[in-house]
Protein backbone atom coordinates (compact mmCIF):
# COMPACT_ATOMS: atom_id res chain seq x y z
CA UNK A 1 0.00 0.00 0.00
CA UNK A 2 1.99 2.95 -1.12
CA UNK A 3 0.27 6.59 0.12
CA UNK A 4 1.82 9.69 -1.37
CA UNK A 5 2.34 13.08 0.52
CA UNK A 6 3.29 16.37 -0.88
CA UNK A 7 3.02 19.13 1.40
CA UNK A 8 2.88 22.87 -0.08
CA UNK A 9 4.51 25.64 1.57
CA UNK A 10 3.36 28.16 -0.49
CA UNK A 11 0.79 30.45 0.43
CA UNK A 12 -1.56 31.41 -2.69
CA UNK A 13 -3.34 27.96 -2.66
CA UNK A 14 -6.66 28.68 -3.85
CA UNK A 15 -7.99 26.53 -6.49
CA UNK A 16 -9.62 22.70 -5.87
CA UNK A 17 -6.67 21.15 -7.73
CA UNK A 18 -4.42 22.75 -5.73
CA UNK A 19 -6.13 22.01 -2.66
CA UNK A 20 -6.14 18.64 -3.23
CA UNK A 21 -2.76 18.19 -3.11
CA UNK A 22 -2.38 18.73 0.42
CA UNK A 23 -4.91 16.05 1.08
CA UNK A 24 -3.50 12.54 1.60
CA UNK A 25 -5.34 9.63 -0.13
CA UNK A 26 -4.68 6.38 -0.74
CA UNK A 27 -6.48 5.28 -3.94
CA UNK A 28 -8.15 1.89 -4.76
CA UNK A 29 -7.56 0.45 -8.41
CA UNK A 30 -11.70 0.25 -8.80
CA UNK A 31 -13.42 3.41 -8.51
CA UNK A 32 -16.62 3.35 -5.31
CA UNK A 33 -18.31 5.85 -7.98
CA UNK A 34 -20.33 4.94 -10.57
CA UNK A 35 -22.35 6.10 -13.24
CA UNK A 36 -25.34 5.62 -15.55
CA UNK A 37 -23.49 6.65 -19.11
CA UNK A 38 -27.18 6.41 -20.75
CA UNK A 39 -28.79 8.79 -17.99
CA UNK A 40 -25.56 11.87 -18.39
CA UNK A 41 -26.12 11.83 -22.12
CA UNK A 42 -29.35 12.95 -21.60
CA UNK A 43 -28.85 15.29 -18.95
CA UNK A 44 -28.95 19.04 -19.70
CA UNK A 45 -26.80 20.79 -16.98
CA UNK A 46 -24.11 18.04 -15.63
CA UNK A 47 -24.52 19.63 -11.89
CA UNK A 48 -22.32 17.01 -10.59
CA UNK A 49 -18.95 18.57 -12.93
CA UNK A 50 -19.71 22.10 -11.21
CA UNK A 51 -20.75 21.20 -7.28
CA UNK A 52 -18.57 18.66 -6.20
CA UNK A 53 -16.08 20.00 -4.43
CA UNK A 54 -13.36 17.99 -5.44
CA UNK A 55 -14.17 18.36 -8.89
CA UNK A 56 -14.35 14.45 -9.26
CA UNK A 57 -17.09 14.73 -12.15
CA UNK A 58 -15.81 16.06 -15.58
CA UNK A 59 -17.58 15.92 -19.01
CA UNK A 60 -15.68 14.68 -21.87
CA UNK A 61 -16.84 16.05 -25.29
CA UNK A 62 -14.77 13.47 -27.02
CA UNK A 63 -15.69 10.52 -25.17
CA UNK A 64 -19.60 11.79 -24.81
CA UNK A 65 -19.65 10.68 -21.15
CA UNK A 66 -18.55 11.49 -17.62
CA UNK A 67 -14.81 10.90 -16.34
CA UNK A 68 -14.96 9.93 -13.17
CA UNK A 69 -11.48 10.74 -10.86
CA UNK A 70 -12.57 9.00 -8.12
CA UNK A 71 -9.20 9.44 -6.27
CA UNK A 72 -9.94 13.00 -5.58
CA UNK A 73 -13.19 12.15 -3.88
CA UNK A 74 -13.21 13.81 -0.18
CA UNK A 75 -16.04 11.37 0.13
CA UNK A 76 -19.09 14.00 1.66
CA UNK A 77 -22.00 12.22 -0.32
CA UNK A 78 -23.10 15.12 -1.96
CA UNK A 79 -23.25 13.56 -5.61
CA UNK A 80 -25.84 11.18 -4.60
CA UNK A 81 -28.12 14.07 -3.51
CA UNK A 82 -27.07 16.35 -6.41
CA UNK A 83 -27.90 14.27 -9.66
CA UNK A 84 -31.01 14.96 -10.43
CA UNK A 85 -31.22 11.46 -12.34
CA UNK A 86 -30.05 9.47 -9.02
CA UNK A 87 -27.40 8.22 -11.65
CA UNK A 88 -24.71 7.59 -9.36
CA UNK A 89 -24.19 4.99 -7.36
CA UNK A 90 -21.81 5.85 -4.34
CA UNK A 91 -20.04 3.05 -2.33
CA UNK A 92 -17.82 3.55 0.74
CA UNK A 93 -13.96 3.16 -0.67
CA UNK A 94 -12.88 -0.31 0.20
CA UNK A 95 -11.31 -0.51 3.95
CA UNK A 96 -7.84 0.94 4.55
CA UNK A 97 -8.25 2.69 0.83
CA UNK A 98 -9.96 6.35 0.21
CA UNK A 99 -9.08 9.24 2.34
CA UNK A 100 -6.03 9.49 4.98
CA UNK A 101 -6.80 11.41 7.71
CA UNK A 102 -4.00 13.28 9.09
CA UNK B 1 -7.27 -7.18 11.68
CA UNK B 2 -7.25 -9.07 14.94
CA UNK B 3 -9.86 -12.07 15.15
CA UNK B 4 -11.66 -13.10 17.83
CA UNK B 5 -14.28 -15.28 17.74
CA UNK B 6 -16.01 -14.83 20.51
CA UNK B 7 -19.84 -13.34 20.06
CA UNK B 8 -20.23 -9.99 20.69
CA UNK B 9 -23.53 -8.92 22.88
CA UNK B 10 -23.26 -5.72 21.06
CA UNK B 11 -21.67 -4.68 17.79
CA UNK B 12 -21.22 -0.96 16.77
CA UNK B 13 -20.77 0.74 13.15
CA UNK B 14 -18.92 3.01 13.08
CA UNK B 15 -15.77 4.78 15.46
CA UNK B 16 -17.04 8.54 15.58
CA UNK B 17 -18.55 10.34 18.25
CA UNK B 18 -21.60 8.60 18.45
CA UNK B 19 -19.86 4.92 18.35
CA UNK B 20 -17.57 5.86 20.44
CA UNK B 21 -19.57 7.13 23.13
CA UNK B 22 -22.42 4.43 22.93
CA UNK B 23 -19.13 2.05 23.45
CA UNK B 24 -17.80 3.64 26.46
CA UNK B 25 -21.26 3.79 28.28
CA UNK B 26 -21.57 0.10 27.24
CA UNK B 27 -18.50 -1.00 28.12
CA UNK B 28 -18.85 0.28 31.42
CA UNK B 29 -21.81 -1.27 32.36
CA UNK B 30 -19.85 -4.28 31.53
CA UNK B 31 -21.38 -5.34 28.21
CA UNK B 32 -19.20 -7.05 25.80
CA UNK B 33 -18.83 -4.58 23.08
CA UNK B 34 -17.02 -4.62 19.16
CA UNK B 35 -16.90 -1.43 17.40
CA UNK B 36 -16.10 -2.23 13.90
CA UNK B 37 -14.67 1.31 11.85
CA UNK B 38 -13.81 1.23 7.91
CA UNK B 39 -10.56 3.57 8.47
CA UNK B 40 -7.57 3.30 9.88
CA UNK B 41 -8.30 5.44 13.45
CA UNK B 42 -11.22 6.64 15.23
CA UNK B 43 -12.83 9.93 13.97
CA UNK B 44 -11.19 9.39 10.83
CA UNK B 45 -13.81 10.30 8.05
CA UNK B 46 -15.83 12.58 10.58
CA UNK B 47 -13.38 14.80 11.61
CA UNK B 48 -15.19 17.06 13.87
CA UNK B 49 -14.78 20.69 13.90
CA UNK B 50 -17.00 22.26 16.31
CA UNK B 51 -17.02 23.67 20.06
CA UNK B 52 -17.23 21.44 22.61
CA UNK B 53 -19.69 21.37 25.25
CA UNK B 54 -17.79 19.73 28.32
CA UNK B 55 -21.36 19.38 30.23
CA UNK B 56 -22.48 17.32 27.34
CA UNK B 57 -19.42 14.61 28.06
CA UNK B 58 -19.12 15.50 32.26
CA UNK B 59 -22.91 14.32 32.20
CA UNK B 60 -22.16 11.31 31.11
CA UNK B 61 -18.76 10.17 31.89
CA UNK B 62 -18.19 12.60 35.20
CA UNK B 63 -15.19 14.93 35.41
CA UNK B 64 -13.12 14.39 32.66
CA UNK B 65 -9.77 16.26 30.75
CA UNK B 66 -10.60 17.13 27.21
CA UNK B 67 -8.00 18.17 24.68
CA UNK B 68 -8.36 21.97 24.55
CA UNK B 69 -7.03 23.78 21.83
CA UNK B 70 -8.65 26.95 23.65
CA UNK B 71 -11.46 28.05 25.67
CA UNK B 72 -14.50 29.59 23.81
CA UNK B 73 -14.55 33.40 25.71
CA UNK B 74 -16.03 34.54 23.08
CA UNK B 75 -18.90 33.95 20.40
CA UNK B 76 -19.19 36.19 17.27
CA UNK B 77 -22.09 36.45 14.41
CA UNK B 78 -20.74 38.20 11.91
CA UNK B 79 -23.41 39.55 8.57
CA UNK B 80 -21.75 40.13 6.09
CA UNK B 81 -22.61 42.22 3.22
CA UNK B 82 -20.78 42.45 -0.10
CA UNK B 83 -18.13 45.37 1.54
CA UNK B 84 -18.84 44.96 5.03
CA UNK B 85 -20.35 43.54 7.50
CA UNK B 86 -22.18 44.34 10.82
CA UNK B 87 -20.68 42.34 14.23
CA UNK B 88 -22.05 41.26 17.54
CA UNK B 89 -20.03 39.70 20.20
CA UNK B 90 -21.13 37.34 23.37
CA UNK B 91 -18.23 37.34 25.92
CA UNK B 92 -18.89 34.36 28.16
CA UNK B 93 -17.68 33.96 32.21
CA UNK B 94 -18.82 30.67 32.37
CA UNK B 95 -15.84 28.51 30.73
CA UNK B 96 -17.12 25.40 29.47
CA UNK B 97 -17.41 25.67 26.19
CA UNK B 98 -14.08 24.50 24.01
CA UNK B 99 -12.58 24.03 20.96
CA UNK B 100 -10.55 21.32 20.71
CA UNK B 101 -7.75 18.93 18.95
CA UNK B 102 -10.49 16.51 17.08
CA UNK B 103 -7.46 14.23 16.71
CA UNK B 104 -6.83 14.20 20.21
CA UNK B 105 -10.65 14.23 21.36
CA UNK B 106 -11.19 10.99 19.30
CA UNK B 107 -7.96 9.90 20.87
CA UNK B 108 -9.46 10.46 24.39
CA UNK B 109 -12.56 9.01 23.52
CA UNK B 110 -11.35 5.46 22.16
CA UNK B 111 -8.99 5.29 25.14
CA UNK B 112 -8.10 2.12 26.84
CA UNK B 113 -10.41 1.03 24.36
CA UNK B 114 -9.44 -2.41 22.70
CA UNK B 115 -12.60 -3.79 21.24
CA UNK B 116 -11.98 -1.26 18.34
CA UNK B 117 -11.75 -3.07 15.20
CA UNK B 118 -10.10 -0.88 12.22
CA UNK B 119 -10.14 -1.44 8.39
CA UNK B 120 -13.54 -2.79 8.89
CA UNK B 121 -16.10 -1.84 6.13
CA UNK B 122 -19.30 -2.94 7.30
CA UNK B 123 -20.95 -3.73 3.59
CA UNK B 124 -24.51 -5.56 4.72
CA UNK B 125 -26.61 -6.42 7.96
CA UNK B 126 -27.44 -10.09 8.67
CA UNK B 127 -30.83 -10.33 8.74
CA UNK B 128 -32.97 -13.75 9.56
CA UNK B 129 -37.01 -13.88 10.73
CA UNK B 130 -36.73 -10.39 10.49
CA UNK B 131 -33.80 -9.70 12.86
CA UNK B 132 -30.98 -7.98 12.70
CA UNK B 133 -28.61 -10.49 14.50
CA UNK B 134 -25.22 -9.65 12.63
CA UNK B 135 -22.96 -7.71 10.63
CA UNK B 136 -20.64 -8.66 7.07
CA UNK B 137 -17.42 -7.40 7.06
CA UNK B 138 -14.46 -7.68 4.46
CA UNK B 139 -16.56 -11.26 3.37
CA UNK B 140 -16.65 -12.13 7.35
CA UNK B 141 -19.77 -12.38 9.12
CA UNK B 142 -19.95 -11.35 13.14
CA UNK B 143 -23.01 -12.05 15.24
CA UNK B 144 -24.13 -10.47 18.04
CA UNK B 145 -27.63 -9.83 20.18
CA UNK B 146 -27.67 -6.37 18.89
CA UNK B 147 -25.92 -4.05 16.21
CA UNK B 148 -26.19 0.03 16.68
CA UNK B 149 -25.57 1.68 13.48
CA UNK B 150 -23.53 4.63 14.02
CA UNK B 151 -22.18 5.24 10.67
CA UNK B 152 -22.49 8.81 10.56
CA UNK B 153 -23.06 11.91 8.00
CA UNK B 154 -22.73 9.71 4.94
CA UNK B 155 -25.16 7.23 5.90
CA UNK B 156 -25.25 3.95 3.25
CA UNK B 157 -26.51 1.27 5.24
CA UNK B 158 -29.52 2.81 6.67
CA UNK B 159 -30.40 3.77 3.41
CA UNK B 160 -29.64 0.33 1.95
CA UNK B 161 -31.49 -1.88 4.49
CA UNK B 162 -34.33 0.57 4.35
CA UNK B 163 -34.06 2.38 7.48
CA UNK B 164 -34.32 5.88 5.34
CA UNK B 165 -36.59 6.22 2.75
CA UNK B 166 -34.29 8.03 -0.44
CA UNK B 167 -31.88 9.83 -0.18
CA UNK B 168 -32.22 13.31 1.44
CA UNK B 169 -33.43 15.94 -0.83
CA UNK B 170 -31.21 18.47 -2.24
CA UNK B 171 -33.09 21.50 -0.53
CA UNK B 172 -32.50 20.14 2.71
CA UNK B 173 -28.73 19.52 3.00
CA UNK B 174 -25.80 21.31 3.67
CA UNK B 175 -22.77 20.96 1.80
CA UNK B 176 -20.03 22.52 3.59
CA UNK B 177 -15.85 23.00 2.82
CA UNK B 178 -13.76 23.49 5.39
CA UNK B 179 -9.79 24.36 5.06
CA UNK B 180 -7.59 24.71 8.62
CA UNK B 181 -4.98 27.32 7.89
CA UNK B 182 -1.64 27.52 10.23
CA UNK B 183 -1.04 31.15 11.75
CA UNK B 184 1.23 31.98 15.13
CA UNK B 185 -0.54 32.08 18.01
CA UNK B 186 0.88 35.25 18.73
CA UNK B 187 -0.79 36.40 15.20
CA UNK B 188 -4.42 34.57 16.31
CA UNK B 189 -4.25 36.59 19.84
CA UNK B 190 -3.25 39.61 18.43
CA UNK B 191 -5.86 39.85 15.39
CA UNK B 192 -9.01 38.02 17.67
CA UNK B 193 -8.24 40.26 20.57
CA UNK B 194 -7.11 37.67 22.99
CA UNK B 195 -5.19 36.28 26.18
CA UNK B 196 -3.48 33.43 26.70
CA UNK B 197 -5.78 30.28 25.52
CA UNK B 198 -8.77 32.29 25.23
CA UNK B 199 -10.52 31.62 21.92
CA UNK B 200 -13.41 32.89 19.69
CA UNK B 201 -16.29 30.94 18.20
CA UNK B 202 -17.56 32.91 15.19
CA UNK B 203 -20.76 32.27 12.40
CA UNK B 204 -21.09 33.73 9.38
CA UNK B 205 -24.09 34.80 7.77
CA UNK B 206 -23.99 35.02 4.72
CA UNK B 207 -27.23 35.07 2.67
CA UNK B 208 -27.27 39.04 1.76
CA UNK B 209 -23.54 38.21 0.68
CA UNK B 210 -24.17 35.45 -1.84
CA UNK B 211 -27.71 35.34 -2.11
CA UNK B 212 -27.83 31.52 -1.08
CA UNK B 213 -29.03 30.32 2.32
CA UNK B 214 -26.28 28.90 4.03
CA UNK B 215 -23.57 29.98 7.17
CA UNK B 216 -20.43 29.91 7.42
CA UNK B 217 -17.62 29.55 10.48
CA UNK B 218 -14.43 29.99 12.08
CA UNK B 219 -12.68 28.64 14.94
CA UNK B 220 -9.46 29.45 16.32
CA UNK B 221 -7.56 26.74 17.48
CA UNK B 222 -3.98 27.05 19.15
CA UNK B 223 -2.11 27.92 16.26
CA UNK B 224 -4.15 27.67 13.27
CA UNK B 225 -7.76 28.83 12.18
CA UNK B 226 -10.37 26.70 11.35
CA UNK B 227 -12.90 27.72 8.28
CA UNK B 228 -16.14 26.68 6.98
CA UNK B 229 -18.78 27.20 4.50
CA UNK B 230 -21.71 25.20 3.80
CA UNK B 231 -24.40 25.90 1.15
CA UNK B 232 -27.80 24.81 0.42
CA UNK B 233 -27.25 22.05 -2.07
CA UNK B 234 -30.17 23.13 -4.35
CA UNK B 235 -28.78 26.80 -3.88
CA UNK B 236 -25.32 25.78 -4.77
CA UNK B 237 -26.91 23.61 -7.39
CA UNK B 238 -28.91 26.69 -8.54
CA UNK B 239 -26.04 29.27 -8.34
CA UNK B 240 -23.70 26.33 -10.84
CA UNK B 241 -20.96 27.92 -8.88
CA UNK B 242 -18.34 25.77 -7.30
CA UNK B 243 -18.34 25.74 -3.30
CA UNK B 244 -15.01 26.20 -3.48
CA UNK B 245 -15.15 29.89 -5.21
CA UNK B 246 -17.82 31.15 -2.51
CA UNK B 247 -14.90 30.01 -0.28
CA UNK B 248 -12.14 31.95 -1.64
CA UNK B 249 -14.58 34.80 -2.57
CA UNK B 250 -15.40 34.79 1.76
CA UNK B 251 -11.73 34.85 1.82
CA UNK B 252 -11.24 38.04 0.84
CA UNK B 253 -13.77 39.78 2.14
CA UNK B 254 -12.92 42.75 5.14
CA UNK B 255 -14.56 40.65 7.59
CA UNK B 256 -12.41 37.39 7.12
CA UNK B 257 -9.17 38.69 4.63
CA UNK B 258 -7.38 40.33 7.48
CA UNK B 259 -8.36 37.43 10.08
CA UNK B 260 -6.26 34.72 7.95
CA UNK B 261 -3.77 37.36 6.55
CA UNK B 262 -0.73 35.22 5.61
CA UNK B 263 -1.77 31.85 6.67
CA UNK B 264 -0.64 28.21 4.89
CA UNK B 265 -3.49 26.14 4.51
CA UNK B 266 -3.03 22.73 6.05
CA UNK B 267 -6.31 21.15 5.28
CA UNK B 268 -9.31 20.68 2.86
CA UNK B 269 -12.33 18.70 3.22
CA UNK B 270 -15.40 18.50 2.80
CA UNK B 271 -18.95 16.94 4.23
CA UNK B 272 -22.67 17.44 4.13
CA UNK B 273 -25.28 17.83 6.90
CA UNK B 274 -29.02 17.29 6.96
CA UNK B 275 -31.66 19.20 8.37
CA UNK B 276 -32.96 16.63 9.66
CA UNK B 277 -35.68 15.78 12.08
CA UNK B 278 -35.02 18.40 14.80
CA UNK B 279 -36.55 20.43 11.72
CA UNK B 280 -39.57 18.84 11.04
CA UNK B 281 -38.62 16.28 8.48
CA UNK B 282 -39.16 12.42 9.30
CA UNK B 283 -37.48 10.66 11.53
CA UNK B 284 -35.55 7.90 9.74
CA UNK B 285 -36.50 4.06 11.35
CA UNK B 286 -34.21 4.67 14.59
CA UNK B 287 -35.04 1.01 16.07
CA UNK B 288 -35.69 -2.39 14.12
CA UNK B 289 -35.92 -5.86 15.70
CA UNK B 290 -32.12 -6.12 17.16
CA UNK B 291 -30.79 -3.20 15.51
CA UNK B 292 -31.02 0.70 16.44
CA UNK B 293 -29.58 4.00 14.71
CA UNK B 294 -27.79 6.45 16.75
CA UNK B 295 -25.41 9.82 16.09
CA UNK B 296 -24.85 11.21 12.54
CA UNK B 297 -27.09 8.46 10.58
CA UNK B 298 -29.93 9.08 13.19
CA UNK B 299 -30.54 12.76 10.75
CA UNK B 300 -31.08 14.36 14.37
CA UNK B 301 -27.47 16.33 14.42
CA UNK B 302 -28.67 20.05 14.22
CA UNK B 303 -26.69 21.91 11.85
CA UNK B 304 -27.52 25.35 13.35
CA UNK B 305 -25.86 24.34 16.93
CA UNK B 306 -22.46 25.23 18.07
CA UNK B 307 -21.55 22.02 19.50
CA UNK B 308 -22.81 19.55 16.49
CA UNK B 309 -21.79 16.78 18.73
CA UNK B 310 -24.45 17.49 21.33
CA UNK B 311 -27.27 15.42 19.76
CA UNK B 312 -25.25 12.66 18.62
CA UNK B 313 -24.18 11.84 22.52
CA UNK B 314 -27.38 12.39 23.60
CA UNK B 315 -28.54 9.29 21.35
CA UNK B 316 -25.89 6.96 22.23
CA UNK B 317 -27.02 8.08 25.80
CA UNK B 318 -30.94 7.22 24.88
CA UNK B 319 -29.92 4.40 22.95
CA UNK B 320 -27.69 2.68 26.09
CA UNK B 321 -30.57 3.15 28.29
CA UNK B 322 -32.78 1.51 25.96
CA UNK B 323 -30.08 -1.21 25.40
CA UNK B 324 -29.29 -1.68 29.36
CA UNK B 325 -32.97 -2.23 29.08
CA UNK B 326 -32.97 -4.69 26.35
CA UNK B 327 -30.63 -7.14 28.37
CA UNK B 328 -32.20 -7.17 31.92
CA UNK B 329 -35.12 -8.62 30.31
CA UNK B 330 -33.16 -10.20 27.78
CA UNK B 331 -35.58 -9.21 24.51
CA UNK B 332 -33.69 -7.24 22.04
CA UNK B 333 -36.78 -7.21 19.77
CA UNK B 334 -38.33 -4.15 18.84
CA UNK B 335 -40.72 -4.18 21.91
CA UNK B 336 -38.15 -3.04 23.91
CA UNK B 337 -35.74 -1.05 22.00
CA UNK B 338 -38.55 1.07 21.01
CA UNK B 339 -38.16 2.86 24.44
CA UNK B 340 -34.94 4.58 22.33
CA UNK B 341 -37.28 6.15 20.27
CA UNK B 342 -39.58 7.59 23.08
CA UNK B 343 -36.85 8.69 24.56
CA UNK B 344 -35.46 10.78 21.40
CA UNK B 345 -38.86 12.13 20.95
CA UNK B 346 -39.35 13.15 24.70
CA UNK B 347 -35.85 14.50 24.57
CA UNK B 348 -34.34 16.05 21.19
CA UNK B 349 -37.04 16.49 19.22
CA UNK B 350 -38.80 20.32 19.40
CA UNK B 351 -42.50 19.86 21.64
CA UNK B 352 -45.00 21.19 19.43
CA UNK B 353 -47.14 22.42 22.09
CA UNK B 354 -45.08 23.56 25.04
CA UNK B 355 -41.58 25.59 24.73
CA UNK B 356 -43.08 28.01 22.54
CA UNK B 357 -39.71 30.10 23.88
CA UNK B 358 -37.33 27.75 22.42
CA UNK B 359 -39.21 27.42 18.92
CA UNK B 360 -38.80 30.69 18.64
CA UNK B 361 -34.85 30.89 19.46
CA UNK B 362 -34.72 28.17 17.03
CA UNK B 363 -36.35 30.49 14.74
CA UNK B 364 -34.17 33.09 14.38
CA UNK B 365 -31.27 31.06 13.37
CA UNK B 366 -33.13 29.49 11.39
CA UNK B 367 -34.17 32.46 9.36
CA UNK B 368 -30.92 34.23 8.76
CA UNK B 369 -29.03 31.49 7.88
CA UNK B 370 -32.32 30.28 5.08
CA UNK B 371 -32.48 32.68 2.57
CA UNK B 372 -36.14 33.70 1.96
CA UNK B 373 -35.45 36.14 -1.25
Amino acid sequence: MSKTKIKKTENQITTIEEKLYIVDFCPDIDSHIKVNQDLCLICKNKDCTKFCPSNVFAWSDVDEQIIITYENCLECGACRMGCPYEAIEYKHPKAGFGLVSN
Amino acid sequence: MSIDTEKAEVIIIGAGIAGLTINKLLSNKGFKTRVLEKALKPGSRNFYSGVINQDTYENLFGKIDLPIERLVRETRFYTLQSNSFDALTSRHTQENNFIVSSELFYSWLAKENKTIMYESLVTDLIVRDHKVCGVKVNGEEYYSNLVVIAEGLNPLLTKRQGLRKGEYTQDQVFLFVEESINLSSNSINERFNLQNNDGVAIRLFINELFNVSGFGYLYTNKKSITLGLGILLSDLISAGTNLNLFLEELKQHPAIKPLILGGTINSYSSYTLPIGACYGKPLPRLCVDGCLVIGGASSLIDPFMWDLSRNAVLTAKYASEAIIKAKELNDYSLKTLSSYEKLIKENILPKESSDKKELNKLDNTYNLIMNRK
